[in-house]
Parts: structure tokens; sequence; C-alpha cells
């Protein structure tokens, strides 16, 4: 039973296998867009089709566990594989048989046969040892047995374990991205130009957020764009620059200005450039029901201004949202096309020390809109900056890179070594004939016959001619 | 622009070399064969200079990469290291008749870039990478290799078809290389591109571990590519661990090749991710 599951666990049969149903199951994952809103998707497929799907993890077919389930299986059949052939590989190099048969010897499809009269058994093997070496080979192991020599030489013998060593290297990269994916994560924040942060907010497992041991800062922020011919700016950007510093226990430790693929570094984690934006800055205008002007105030979205009003009590205003673009869309809601001031609108909120709070739209193009006429008072957007600029930053901890990285490295040396360094074998005997001495001269090769068959009848031409007598 | 008059010049070439590869193969004679020979390489040097202004030209545009972030570039790059790969096989396996199945695809590829707009389009920042330089180039020497395969596989699909009809030396099969020596020239095609499609891969996951700090995000294209991946080495198991061979290595091949197609061409048409541009 365990003999049977190892057979199947070792198996290329397996290995074909899987890789063929790797590639056609990741194929659907392609085809069903991946961690969507589950709204989208019951939208897509239907209430029964979705819950189907979902049971059998479609919608997140790479970490479903069944997907997992292959890859493991692939791991171990990859382990298995290996461990059933080290032990006959380990020989092959570390203690190959020096000494054939003859029967043995005249098997192989590459061989030749001499004899020689006018040498002696030792003067013979002389000749062999340096026709050898002129044949770029060289003798590794010899041994007298029975008033015979058996040589033996070879070539590239460690290219056996390029078969080991690019299948460990698969599971390296697999060991890597699992260590990533249990201790590492991955988050963004968006730090203001001229401000520190020290809390990311994390992508996955429920959008937690993380507090670093240290604060980044970003001291300056920069955009380029590409300029069309006329040297303008097209809107395209060429390039994205935040100079960050990092402050260790109130201490600055580090400074680099990073672009989008030139990251920042420290204690193992990333800083990614990966977007950017603006906070706009809006000037509210206050007036009083006189038109006189009460003042010019300056706010972001999601702040608020004071103000004291003629009963010298105070008026609070907030600005709850704003809309560059504004529209309404079909079911009537506000929504702004583009980030482009088109139509700039500020939904705001009035507190004044009496009665409920009132909210109103104002609109910098239009502004005699009416609005909530109860605050006696006259608000107008009276400009849109582009205000403060921050930076957007990807966070990555991912403890699994080196090892995927050295993974991906011995696996393509791996490929090339399997692919490019055959092993060649050469085995030589040399025995008493009556009164010659006979040579046989056999070989072979792990892969690439024909070039290994050129090699051979090389060295056969070398041995032919060394070997011949000069007395004939 | 120059360079893509200097494109359409080779494209005239390569149609030109496929019609003498036909006449060697009908004629049968060896001068024949060696103007398809060098004609095709006169082809190379022409997409070779066109390639170089293109990229001259990218540098004056001031975007300062070798153009390779759109279709067109993908597709005019795509059809040099076809040819280029193929060159090098001919020179070392002395095989000319496969020619006259490799420059129409050449040919094809440039072909539909002339419906193509040329326009040199500047990178959006996390494309201005060297990464992206090794990744595209090692991928695109990865689906050459692996289009020659495909040429060769269907030839000896082929050729095989005709020796199971009793006429394996007749007409133009006399030309055509053994079918063993189809099977071993796809075989070696694949085993060029395999390291080559390796690398094109880890240097992509590399490149989006620099932008984006994750290397592995199981876009469309990544998905597709190691798809393809896969496929291949199970073609390599197949042929060289487990001694499949003949028919069942050469649907393989095609197959992997129709993959290597949908990762190049269907995925930006049809599927949606990261790899928009190209
Ligand atoms: C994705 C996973 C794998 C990759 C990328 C891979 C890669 C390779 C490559 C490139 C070769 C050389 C093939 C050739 O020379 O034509 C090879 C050979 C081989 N592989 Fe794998 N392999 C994988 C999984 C496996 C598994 C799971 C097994 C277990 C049964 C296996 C067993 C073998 C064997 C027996 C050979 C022949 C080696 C030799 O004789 O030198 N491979 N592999």
């Amino acid at each position: 039973m365990i003999k049977k599951i190892t057979k199947f666990l070792s198996s290329l049969r397996l290995t074909i296998s899987l890789l063929i149903i790797l590639a056609f199951t990741s194929i659907a994952g392609t085809l069903i867009q991946q961690q969507q809103n589950p709204a989208i998707y019951v939208q897509q497929f239907g209430k029964p089709l979705y819950k189907v799907f979902q049971a059998l993890g479609l919608f997140d077919l790479y970490h479903s566990w069944w997907f997992m389930s292959l890859l493991a299986l692939l791991a171990l059949n990859l382990l298995f594989c290996s461990l059933k052939r080290l032990p006959r590989d380990l020989k092959l190099i570390f203690s190959p048989k020096v000494k054939l048969t003859e029967e043995e010897l005249k098997s192989f499809s590459s061989q030749g046969k001499f004899s020689t009269s006018s040498r002696s058994l030792d003067q013979t093997l002389e000749t062999v040892l340096d026709s050898l070496k002129r044949s770029g080979f060289s003798c590794k192991q010899k041994i007298k047995d029975e008033g015979a020599w058996h040589i033996f030489s070879e070539k590239g013998k460690f290219s056996r374990l390029a078969f080991h060593v690019t299948h460990l290297s698969i599971m390296l990269i697999f060991a890597g991205a699992i260590l990533g994916a249990a201790k590492g994560f991955s988050g963004y924040v968006n730090i203001m130009e001229g401000s520190r942060e020290n809390t990311i907010v994390l992508r996955s497992g429920g959008q937690g957020s993380k507090q670093l041991d240290f604060a980044v800062e970003c001291r300056k922020f920069e955009v380029t764009y590409y300029k069309d011919e006329s040297g303008n700016d097209t809107g395209r950007p060429k390039d994205y620059k935040s100079l960050l510093a990092i402050h260790d226990h109130g201490k600055e430790v580090l400074a680099k200005e990073i672009e989008v693929n030139d990251p920042l570094s420290y204690e193992g984690i990333y800083f990614y450039q990966s977007s950017f934006g603006e906070i706009p800055q809006l000037t509210i205008t206050v007036k009083t029901p006189q038109a006189d002007l009460v003042g010019n105030f300056a706010v972001e979205e999601g702040g608020s201004f004071r103000f004291v009003d003629k009963d010298n009590e105070e008026v609070k205003v907030r600005l709850l949202r704003y809309f560059p673009d504004f529209t309404m869309n079909q079911s009537g809601q506000a929504v702004s096309r583009s980030n482009t001031p088109n139509n700039p609108a500020a939904f705001l909120e009035i507190t004044s020390a009496h009665g409920q709070p009132v909210q109103t739209w104002v609109f910098q193009r239009f502004p005699d809109f009416p609005h909530a006429a109860q605050t006696g008072y006259k608000y107008s957007l009276t400009s849109t900056n582009s205000g403060k600029k921050f930076t957007g930053l990807q966070v990555v901890w991912d403890p699994g890179v080196p090892l995927v990285w050295t993974g991906c490295i011995i696996l393509v040396i791996g490929i090339i070594v399997i692919f490019s360094v055959p092993h060649y074998r050469i085995w030589i005997s040399i025995s008493d004939k009556g009164k010659s001495r006979e040579v046989i001269v056999a070989g072979n090769t792990n892969k690439n016959k024909p070039s290994f068959q050129n090699t051979f009848s090389k060295i056969i031409t070398v041995f032919k001619s060394n070997l011949a007598d000069r007395t004939k | 622009m120059i360079s893509s008059k200097l494109f359409g010049a080779a494209m005239i070439i390569y149609i030109v070399a496929a019609l003498i590869y036909i006449t060697y193969l009908a004629l049968k004679s060896e001068k024949v064969g060696n103007l398809a020979t060098v004609i095709t390489i006169l082809g190379l040097c022409v997409h070779t200079a066109a390639l170089i202004t293109r990229t001259v030209a990218s540098y004056r545009q001031g975007i300062g990469q070798p153009p390779f972030a759109n279709l067109y570039s993908s597709m005019v790059f795509f059809s040099w290291a076809i040819i280029l790969t193929y060159i090098i096989l001919e020179l070392i396996y002395k095989q000319k008749a496969i020619g006259a199945f490799v420059t129409p695809i050449a040919f094809i590829l440039l072909a539909v870039t002339t419906l193509l707009s040329d326009q040199i389009e500047p990178l959006v920042p996390a494309l201005q990478s060297n990464w992206l330089l090794s990744h595209v180039v090692t991928c695109f020497f990865g689906y050459a290799a692996f289009a020659v395969a495909c040429g060769i596989s269907i030839m000896y699909l082929v050729r095989i078809h005709y020796e199971g009809m009793g006429m394996g030396n007749t007409g133009v099969m006399q030309i055509l290389p053994s079918s063993e020596l189809l099977d071993e020239l796809a075989y070696k095609a694949i085993v060029i591109g395999f390291p080559f499609l390796t690398i094109g891969i880890i240097t992509g996951a590399a490149w989006a571990n620099y932008a984006w700090g994750s290397y592995w995000s199981w876009d469309p294209k990544e998905t597709w590519s190691l798809i393809t991946w896969f496929v291949y080495a199970a073609f390599l198991h197949a042929r060289f661990a487990a001694g499949w061979k003949g028919r069942r290595t050469a649907v393989l091949s095609i197959i992997g090749f129709l993959f290597v197609l949908f990762t190049y061409l269907g995925v930006s048409w049809l599927l949606s991710g990261l790899h928009s541009y190209a």
C-alpha cells in the first residue's frame, strides 16, 4: 500500500497530469474576474450559479483549497521523484563502476576495438592514457584486475545533480511564497506633503491597520508630465517622486527619493511609490444677509470652520463632500464626472447655536443657486485650489522574497545545465589476448547523442593512430 | 517614420524569401536554397536596422526606452526574433526546408503591423524599467522559439500523414527532413524556448516586485504565461523523461504555441488586467 502511494507520488505520469490540470484550471481564473464584490457576481451570474461558483472557490481560485492542494501535490511529486532518484545519481557521481565485463562493453552503441602486439600491457596503458588526454578526457580511475586494466573516464558528472537542484528550486519558490503569505503583510498609506505617518491600512485580512515601529515622512512630492510638441503638459505623468525620511525613535535614520521603479526599504519593509493625489483646498465666502463680508474661509473635504454671527453666537460649517465636476447620475445621486474642476460643488452642513443642522449645496459656477434660506447668511464657493499634495505608498514586508529569488536563480541555472551539460562516460579495458593486447573503448551519454557520437568518433581516431603498431 | 519604411522593406524581403524557399522545395536545388538563406539574412539586417532606428527615434523624443510597450512594437520585435532564431537553427542544423514554413509567419506578423499605428507612445512610469526591457526581450525570444517549434511540428504531422499513405518519398516529401529529424528539431527549439520563457516570467515578476511590491498577483497575462510554461514543462517531461515521441509531442507543441498566441494577443483583447498595453 505504502509502496503504491510512493510510486504514485514519484511518477512522471502524475507530473504531466498535474501540469496539464494546473494549466487548464488556471484558465478559469482568468475568465472570471477574481476577488470582486459578491454583488457584482450575483448580477453577472445570477444567484444559483453564484452559489455553486462560490462553493467551488472560483472567485478566489488561486487561493482556493483545491488549487492549493494541486500545488501541494506537485511539491510532493517533486520531493518523492527526487528522493527516488537521488541514491542512484549519487552513486553515479561518487562511486561509478570502473570495471565492466567484455559483454557489457560490447553492448554499447558507441564502441571501438584495437589490438597492438608491439607493446606490453603497461606500455599499452601508457599509450591509452596519453590518447585519452589528447582527446580532452582524463583518466578518473583505473584498476588492474586479473591481468587486465580497466580505465574509467567521464565529463560533466555533476550535471546529474542539475535535475535535483532544478526541482529543489521549485520547492524553494513554494516555500518562499508560503512564508510570505504566512508572515508578511501588505498595505498602503497616504502621506500629505510635509507630514508623517506610522500607521498603514492592510489590504488583506479584514482591512485592519498596522502600526509600524517607526514613522515615514513625506518631505516633498513632485510630478512631471510628458510634454506635447508645443511644450505643454499633456496630463500623462512621466514620473512621480517622493522624498521620504524615516524617523525611528525620534531620530531621522534614512532619507531617500523614491519613484515608481525605485522603492525605499527600511528594516526589510519596502515603500513603493504607487499613486498620488491632491486634497483640494476650497474657499467658502460667507456674507451677511445685507451682503457684508463675514470672511473667506479655507477648508478641505471633511474639514470645518466657524464664525460668529450677529447675535454673537458661534456658527459651525462643515464641508461634507466636494465634487470637482458635479453632475447627477440616472438615479438622481450627486456624482463627480471627473477630477477636473469643471463644475465644482460643495455640500455643506451648517450648525448654528439654535436649531437643527442644515445641509446645503453651493456651486462655484452658479453662485445664485438658491440654498437653505433659513440660515440667513449667504455662502458661496469662491475658489478651488489644487491644495495639498499627498503621496500614495504601497507598504510591503515579505520575508519570503529572498527565498523566491534564490529559487528562481537556481531554477534558471538548473534548467540551462540540464539542457546543455551532458554526462559523458567512457570505459576502456586493456587485456592480453595471446600475443597481442586488446583495447576496447566504449562510451555513452545521458543526452545529446549526436554530439557525443561526434566526440566519440574523434576519440576513436586518436586511439587508432596512437595504437598503430610501428613495426607493422 | 523611416523605421516604418524599413519594416515594410523587411516584410517584402521576407515574402520573397518565402517564395524562394518554396521554389527550393519544388526544385530541390542547393543553389536556390542558399539564395533563400541569403535573402532571409538580408531581410534580418534591414529589420535590425529598422529596430535600431525606432529605438533612436524613441530616445530623441525623450522617452528614453526601447519602444516595446505597444502591440506594434512588440509585433515587429516578435517577427524579428522568429527570423533570428530560425536562421540560427538553420545554420546549425543545415535544414533549409523549414524556412518555407517560418518566413511566412514573420511576413504575416509584419503585414499585421502595417494595420496598426506606428506611433511611439510615452511610457507610464511603471513601464520605465530595465526589468521591462529584459522581460519583453526574453519572453519574445521564448515565443519565437516556440513559433519555430510549432512550424516544425506542423511539418512533422504533414510528413507522417504522407508517410502513412505510403508517399513518404515522393515529391516535396523527399526534401523535407526525415520525421525523426523534425521531431528532434521541434524538441531542440522548445529546449531553447523554455529557459527564455522561464527567465521572461521571472524578470516579469522581479519587475512587478520592484514597481508594485508584489512579485505575483495572478493578473491574466501573468497567469497565461504561467499556463504556457506549464504546457511546455509537460511537453519536456513527456518527451525527455517519459519518452513520448512523435505525434503526441507534436500535438503538444502546437497546443503550446496556441497558448503562446493567446498569452500574447488574446489576453489583451479579451481579458482585462495590468498588461493592457501590449
Ligand atoms: C513545475 C515543475 C517542474 C519543472 C519546471 C521541471 C523542470 C524540468 C526540466 C526543465 C527538465 C529537463 C527536461 C529535458 O531535459 O527535456 C526536467 C526533467 C525531469 N523532471 Fe522535472 N520539472 C518539474 C516537475 C517535476 C516533477 C514533479 C517530477 C517528478 C516526477 C519531475 C521529474 C523529472 C524527471 C524524471 C526528469 C528527467 C531528468 C533527467 O533524466 O535528467 N519533474 N524537469
